[in-house]
């Protein structure tokens, strides 16, 4: 692995335990992700995309467990390190935009609240200057009338708007490694654009490391530089967006390639 | 103008909803959908498309009831919805599913997913339990998944997964109607086109109407009969898919239109870009709700809602210039398109 990547991961193998058995569900995961630059995940549903995030995050749910394999995020292992050392890791400087936006927001509080607490627990600023930022960056992900919306609860947001919101509370911490599980799936595409130019931006200038997490290969091949594919928990293909797109190797890279192109020419 | 039907099995009229909201102190009323009519004949897809916001998921909730509209009425099947006692609502509800936005939200997390898929076999049939756990089994098989993921919860399935066993639940009962609220945002292309083709063969077999809700044009183009374009609450334009997407009158479609990404590497792309921000749905401009952002812009578009006005026998737009500007001519090849500045 080349000593430019923010996180690496080796080997990493996991599955869920029931009362019936164990299921594995990664097999042997290894990618690495480059500093400041946008990498994709792509694979079909079901193939372990989300459980890789969250292991990353070091909150799988209940019942997953590791069997093999590390991930070293900016020389800390996040798997074997001493729990301490990552609680400023994990929501400070790794972020995750989880795939159910409006699942993942606290109902009971303004979204205006969350992400003042948030800006707060992060960068120990004052009540009024986390406010203005969580303001600022509410216009960021492009919700109209932040002002007014910053007092509303999730349950008055659309589907869109709370995707953008949970977008907004990622990136209020100010991470070094934001990873965005399907973050535009229910937007249309002119906000759509919005927002990956905005992430495009914040890699660019801010040197912000990009993990975006999708099935969309339109979305992919615009803004990512590389990319990783997944089949039933197991890597089949590693490479530059370039490489993935013009001169894909694995079978399944090229039929997901075949069958989206299949789609956009009717 | 309503689009003329011959066999609606849903027809709404001027259907409106206003959410009352605090907003600087004071309550405000927020125009989430404003006079929205439109008709789904038998078997037929529509799709309704439109900006985040625009009022979709409203209108959706409005047809289930799940939020209570302000105006207008709703007709399910000749019989009209207002005023039925809870029961006859039930009954009317057999024949018209809903799948929703956010499955982890409208999935019981207490409920194995064999049991959400009983339940409306409980509710509505007169199925025997066996027979109720053959039908279970069939439904999980037809979205794509196995037996193996019934004895799961919700929280134990990937959102591709939820998001299909919201689509199984809405099938269960052989309803006339099924409103789909993006049911296929989190599929891969492979299982979304399994999930299409289900769809088309319900849809072939049994007559049943898709309102279908979506971001996805691909989609849109592939499936619909025809398509409703929201903003801001109102329809700006209407018609069958294919003279909106070769036609397209409105401004508004046309933006929406031309920004779809596409997977290929480094292919270029033409933008049509809306300069500006989406009005606020608190405080709605008089005229067209399009008129700060729209290059087409006329000083008579601020001061009255355009009406939706006939492109072509079925196609109707709400935009007077684009259709009545000699430079704008409908049916003499595609329309000029204004020059807006592309945005960096
Ligand atoms: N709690 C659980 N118990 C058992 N299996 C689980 C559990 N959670 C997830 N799984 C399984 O793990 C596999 C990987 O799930 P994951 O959520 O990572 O998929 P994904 O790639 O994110 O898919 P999608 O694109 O649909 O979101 C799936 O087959 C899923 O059914
Ligand atoms: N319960 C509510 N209380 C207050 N406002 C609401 C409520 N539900 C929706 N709204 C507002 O109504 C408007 C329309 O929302 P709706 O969810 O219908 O949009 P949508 O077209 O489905 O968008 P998306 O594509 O993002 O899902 C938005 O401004 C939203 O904030
Ligand atoms: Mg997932
Ligand atoms: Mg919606």
């Amino acid at each position: 692995m080349p000593s430019d990547t923010i996180l690496d991961v080796t080997d990493f193998s996991g599955g869920f335990t029931s009362p019936t058995g164990f299921t594995p569900v990664l097999h042997q995961v290894s990618f690495g992700l480059r500093r400041s630059v946008m990498t994709a995940i792509v694979g079909e549903t079901g193939s372990g995309k989300t459980m890789t995030a969250l292991s990353i995050l070091g909150i799988a749910p209940r019942g997953f467990t590791r069997t093999e394999g590390t991930m070293v995020f900016d020389g800390l292992d996040l798997v074997a390190g001493a729990p301490q050392s990552f609680r400023d890791v994990r929501g400070k400087r790794i972020s995750l935009v989880f795939q159910d936006a409006r699942g993942s927001l606290n109902p009971v509080f303004t979204v205006g609240h969350q992400l003042i607490d948030v800006c707060r627990v992060n960068q120990g600023v004052s009540k009024k200057e986390a406010a203005a930022q969580a303001l600022e960056m509410l216009a960021r992900v492009r919700i109209p009338e932040p002002a007014r919306r910053m007092k509303q609860y999730p349950h008055e947001f659309s589907g869109g708007m709370a995707q953008r919101v949970m977008l907004a509370l990622a990136l209020i911490s100010r991470p070094e490694l934001l990873l965005l599980d399907e973050p535009t799936t229910g937007l249309d595409v002119t906000i759509q654009a919005d927002i990956m130019s905005l992430i495009t931006e914040l890699v660019v200038s801010e040197g912000l490391t990009a993990c975006l997490i999708t099935h969309d290969l339109g979305v992919v091949a615009e803004n990512c530089q590389d990319v990783v594919v997944l089949r039933n928990g197991r890597v089949r293909e590693t490479g530059s967006c370039e490489q993935i797109f013009t001169a894909p190797q694995d079978e399944y890279t090229r039929n997901l390639l075949a069958a989206s192109r299949l789609v956009e020419a009717l | 103008m309503t689009a003329v039907v011959s066999h609606p099995v849903l027809h709404v009229v001027g259907l409106t909803k206003t959410f009352t909201i605090r907003s600087r102190g004071r309550s405000a009323a927020l125009t989430a959908v404003d006079d929205v009519s439109l008709s789904l004949a038998e078997g037929e897809t529509v799709a309704l498309v439109g900006e985040s916001g625009s009022g979709k998921s409203t209108v959706a909730r409005c047809l289930t009831r799940l939020v209570e509209p302000t105006a207008g009425s709703v007709q399910l099947d000749g019989r009209t919805l207002r005023g039925l006692t809870w029961k006859q609502m039930s009954r009317a509800y057999k024949d018209m599913q809903m799948v929703f936005q956010d499955p982890n939200s409208s999935l019981n997390p207490r409920m194995r997913i064999a049991d959400v898929l009983d339940e409306p076999l409980r509710l509505h049939t007169d199925l025997t339990a066996a027979q109720r756990r053959e039908r279970v089994v069939q439904l999980i098989q037809e979205v794509g998944l196995g037996e193996e993921h019934l004895r799961r919860y919700p929280r134990e399935l990937s959102g591709g997964q939820r998001q299909r066993v919201g689509i199984a639940r809405a099938l269960a009962v052989d309803p006339k109607v099924i409103i789909l609220d993006e049911p296929t945002s989190s599929l891969d292309v492979s299982v979304r086109g399994q999930i299409l083709a289900l769809l088309a063969r319900i849809q072939a077999e049994r007559k049943v109407a898709y309102l279908f809700i979506t971001h996805d044009l691909q989609v849109v183009r592939k499936i619909a009969d025809r398509v409703l374009v929201m903003y801001l609450g109102s329809v700006v334009e209407q018609g069958p898919t294919a003279d909106v997407f070769d036609h397209p009158v409105h401004p508004y479609t046309r933006a929406l239109l031309s920004a779809a990404p596409v997977a290929e590497f480094g292919r270029p792309r033409t933008r049509f870009h809306l300069q500006g921000e989406i009005p606020s749905p608190v405080d709605l401009p008089p005229g067209c709700r399009l008129a700060g952002r729209c290059p087409m812009t006329r000083p008579e578009c601020t001061t009255a809602v355009p009406p939706l006005l006939a492109v072509s026998a079925d196609h109707s737009a709400a935009c007077p210039p684009a259709l009545y500007s000699p430079e704008a001519e409908p049916h003499s090849g595609p329309l000029p398109v204004p020059s807006v500045p592309e945005r960096p």
